[in-house]
This record gives structure tokens, C-alpha cells and sequence, in this order.
């Protein structure tokens, strides 16, 4: 309870000293408070050293900054033991991804080994070979046959630069990709799979220095982005970094700043209605469900 | 609100941007995840530094904070403050090394002098700075000396800057608390710095 003490002012009490020091620290104390605490302090001397004391922490505190250079040395060991600890979940996961390859449903042509290397591919062309696939599949064959027969065999059989012949089980798809046999990558279990490419080991190849932009996408069509994107990427000279989740895929992309705005617009011209007769036709609903977002 | 469009803008690309980087840390990416703590580093250093009270542990503690945050990133849901939620493994973090190192002798003071002070603008001459500069290093003593409780909530409030609401989270209990546990420890800290006139009269207040 504040008392008046008959000169317009408050006159303050010992016991309320504590309260006023912390909004004194707080910064929320009236001119009007300060007076009377200062005056307080006058004539009280337990107070007075109390409040000197409160005016030294505060002054004191004021030069105490609030974020401070971490040394090098120390920069350095955190950000490696972060990484080290990323190296040892991804091999977890890899060991798990290949225990379950066994359970092939779904082929998934391999990006990063070559796909470009005749032609520049057209777009269109990695999901088309895929979408083949998975037809044949469904024409005839189990899944599972589809798969063991490509890894086994490799039964590609090339005509020409532009076409190749996928055999199984008495169906066949022709696709339009150029497909070396050593592009079909492996067979993973559509489930569970949890990266259908890594192109993390290109990320070492580009020039040091090269100033990189980072983008990510989301896409519907998981064929797509191990596929048709991911070859964008690449003739970009970009590397993704591509996870399924959700029956879609998310792909992190690294590319050189130069090559970005080039790169998106070639992702908004992209036709994945498939180019060649030949090819069974892509249903609508794959296409339209292609669904391209930069995300934020 | 905002000054002009490109403030606001600004705002909204860096809450974006630590999303996005959350995404990609919560997927592993180590990259992603050491850019993404690059912008949280310096003020988790300040915090470790001032709970531990010396370079060495506060940097072992920022390394096993950084390495707490990657290991349970994935499990981060975006209802609340990506910040909140870094300095509360931070403090844990500082919490659980003090509580595993308590027969640690106390370091001296020349390790506390020179690590993270600005000095005032008051000082001007080398022998003001070296004087305040000794008088921090006997204050961050005295809050070495501390509870752990107490400790926490000064160190957030009266070096750091955060409200009694955001202390409350970060320390995970209410504001009654929160302003209980400060009042107090700056009154243990006014008593010390009291009780040794000799280290303290010479700033001059």
C-alpha cells in the first residue's frame, strides 16, 4: 500500500523494495517510482545498498551480449558431428532399404547412372519408360515377375537410339526412352522405399565456389520425379536429392544459380502426355495429378 | 505493422526458409540442418556460456544441443516456435551437464573476462574496460554460483531478453514460477554484489 507523504509524493516501504528492484530490472518502472525508491534509499541504508546493488547488476547485465562468436574450432566439431550422425542414420536406412528389395513391387529406372547418356532426352521420356512398365505389368505379368526379369536378364533390346523393348512374361511395352541396361538401377518395394535416387555424391563434383540455389519440389507422380525431373536436373546440372513420402515424392534440388530460372521454366513447358503412338496411353489421371509446386 | 512491404516480405521469406529447412533437416540433410542452425548458433553459445560459466563446457554443450535438436528435428510439429523449442533442448542440455559435472572445481576468472561481453558505451578508457570487464566476470561468478533454477530463468531474462511467457515455455512451466525463480536470484545476486563493496564501487553507479 503506497502512502502519501504529504509533498505529492509516494513514500515507499522496505518491504516493497524487492518488487520495485525487479521492475527496475524489468524495466518497467515509473519516473515517479524511481523517485521514491531513490529517495527510500536515501534514508534506509539496507535499501540503499540493495538498489546500488540493482543499478549495478542492471548496468552490468546491459553489457552481458546476448549472443556471443562461437570460436572456429567449435563451429567446426558440431557441424561435423552433425554430419557424421546424418552418415550413420543414412547407412541405416540403406541397410534396411536393400533387405526389403526382395519384396519387388515396382521398377524404378535409375537416373543417375547414364540415362543422358546418348541423347538429350526428351521430356517425357523416363516416365514413359516407367508407365510402360507398370502397364506390362499389369497386362499380364505379377508384379514381382516384372522385376526379376529386368534385373536378371536385362532384356532391353535396343532398335535404335529412340526405342527399346522391354519383354516379359509374353507382354511387352515399348517405351521411348534410351534405356542401357545398366540404368535399371534396382527394384524397390513401392512402400517402402525411401529414396528412389541419390545423387548426393555428384553434390562433390561441382566446382567449388559455384554459387548454388536450392529449391525443393513436391510432385505427385513418383515415376515423374525419378524420371522426367530428375533428368531436368541433370541437363541443368543440378543434383536432387528425391524421398517419397506420402504417395508423392518430394525432391531438394541444388543448382547453379545461373541455370534456376531456365531450369523452372523448363519444368512449366513440361509434357508428360507421352510423344510416341506407341506408348500405351498415359491415362489422364497421371498427368493431371503431376502436380509441380515450388514449395516454400 | 510493417514499416513497408519488403519488411513484411522479408519476414515471411525467413519463416519460409526455416521451414523449408526444417523439412530438409528432418530428412536427414545435414547440410540443410547446419544452415538452418548457423542463424540459432551465437545466441545458444551466449546461453551455454553463461549457465556453464566457461568456454569449454559451453562448447561441448552446444555441440551435444546441436546434435540433441538433429537426432528429434524429425519430430517437430510446427504448432510451436521452431526458436522455442531450440533454446528449451539448449537449456536441458546445459541443465543435465551442470547437473553430471557438480564437483567440477570453479574456473578462473580469466577464462570468464573476455568470453562474449560488449562493453558500455561508457567505456572509454583501457582502464574502464578493464575494470568493467572484471566486474562482469565477478557477476557471471555469482551466477555461477546459483541454483540451476534460478540460475536458467535470470540468465533468460536479464541476458537474453526473452519475456516471462516465452521463459515459461522454454522452461516448460508457468509464469508464476518463472517470476518467482528470477526475483529471487537477482536478490541472491544484489546480496553478493553488496556484500563485496571492494569489487563493485569502483563502477561508479
Amino acid at each position: 500500500m503506497e502512502k502519501h507523504d504529504g509533498k505529492g509524493g509516494l513514500r515507499m516501504r522496505c518491504e516493497e523494495t524487492n518488487a520495485m528492484l525487479d521492475q527496475l530490472l524489468d524495466g518497467t518502472l515509473t519516473g515517479e517510482q524511481l523517485r521514491s525508491l531513490e529517495a527510500h534509499g536515501q534514508t534506509c541504508a539496507a535499501c540503499g545498498e540493495q538498489i546500488r546493488a540493482a543499478l549495478q547488476m542492471k548496468a552490468l547485465f546491459s553489457e552481458m551480449a546476448p549472443e556471443v562468436d562461437v570460436p572456429l574450432a567449435a563451429q567446426a566439431a558440431w557441424r561435423g558431428a552433425v554430419k557424421e550422425e546424418a552418415r550413420k542414420k543414412k547407412m541405416k536406412r540403406y541397410y534396411s532399404w536393400a533387405g526389403v528389395a526382395a519384396a519387388a513391387v515396382v521398377l524404378v529406372v535409375g537416373v543417375s547412372l547414364g540415362l543422358n547418356g546418348r541423347n538429350a532426352p526428351k521430356p517425357g521420356r523416363g516416365a514413359a519408360s516407367m508407365m510402360a512398365v507398370e502397364k506390362a505389368a499389369e497386362l499380364s505379368a505379377p508384379a514381382e515377375n516384372v522385376a526379376d526379369e529386368v534385373e536378371a536378364s536385362g532384356t532391353a533390346v535396343y532398335e535404335d537410339a529412340g526405342t527399346a523393348w522391354l519383354e516379359t512374361d509374353g507382354a511387352s511395352a515399348v517405351t521411348e526412352a534410351a534405356v542401357p541396361q545398366e540404368a535399371v538401377a534396382g527394384v524397390v518395394a513401392a512402400e517402402d522405399a525411401e529414396y528412389c535416387a541419390d545423387m548426393d555424391h555428384e553434390a562433390e563434383e561441382n566446382a567449388p565456389g559455384t554459387p548454388m540455389h536450392e529449391l525443393s519440389m513436391r510432385v505427385k507422380s513418383v515415376d515423374a520425379a525419378c524420371g522426367t525431373i530428375a533428368d531436368l536436373v541433370d541437363e541443368y546440372e543440378g543434383t536432387a536429392d528425391i524421398q517419397t513420402q506420402d504417395g508423392g515424392a518430394n525432391l531438394y534440388i541444388s543448382m547453379p544459380a545461373e541455370n534456376v530460372s531456365e531450369f523452372i521454366s523448363a519444368i512449366a513447358h513440361l509434357d508428360l502426355s507421352g510423344e510416341t503412338p506407341d506408348v500405351p496411353d498415359l491415362s489422364g489421371e497421371t498427368t493431371s495429378a503431376l502436380l509441380l509446386a515450388l514449395t516454400e | 505493422m510493417y514499416n513497408d512491404v519488403s519488411t513484411a516480405e522479408t519476414e515471411v521469406m525467413q519463416y519460409m526458409e526455416e521451414s523449408r529447412l526444417i523439412r530438409r533437416a528432418s530428412d536427414g540433410d545435414a547440410g540443410a540442418f547446419n544452415t538452418l542452425m548457423g542463424m540459432h548458433e551465437r545466441r545458444m553459445y551466449a546461453v551455454a556460456l553463461r549457465m556453464c560459466s566457461n568456454p569449454e563446457d559451453a562448447q561441448d554443450c552446444l555441440q551435444e544441443a546441436m546434435l540433441r535438436i538433429f537426432r528429434a528435428i524429425s519430430g517437430f510439429k510446427a504448432q510451436s516456435s521452431f526458436s522455442t523449442w531450440v533454446y528449451r533442448i539448449t537449456m536441458n542440455t546445459c541443465l543435465d551437464e551442470l547437473r553430471r559435472r557438480k564437483n567440477r572445481p570453479n574456473t578462473s576468472l580469466d577464462d570468464l573476462v573476455d568470453a562474449g561481453w560488449s562493453p558500455s558505451d561508457g567505456e572509454d578508457t583501457p582502464e574502464r574496460h578493464a575494470m568493467h570487464a572484471e566486474m562482469r566476470g565477478y557477476l557471471q561468478r555469482f551466477i555461477s554460483e546459483l541454483p540451476e533454477d534460478m540460475r536458467s530463468a535470470v540468465v533468460l531474462r536479464d541476458v537474453e531478453g526473452y519475456s516471462y511467457e516465452e521463459i515459461a515455455e522454454i522452461l516448460d512451466t508457468n509464469v508464476g514460477t518463472v517470476k518467482s525463480r528470477i526475483s529471487r536470484g537477482r536478490e541472491k545476486l544484489r546480496e553478493k554484489i553488496s556484500g563485496h563493496p571492494e569489487l563493485f564501487d569502483r563502477y561508479g553507479v
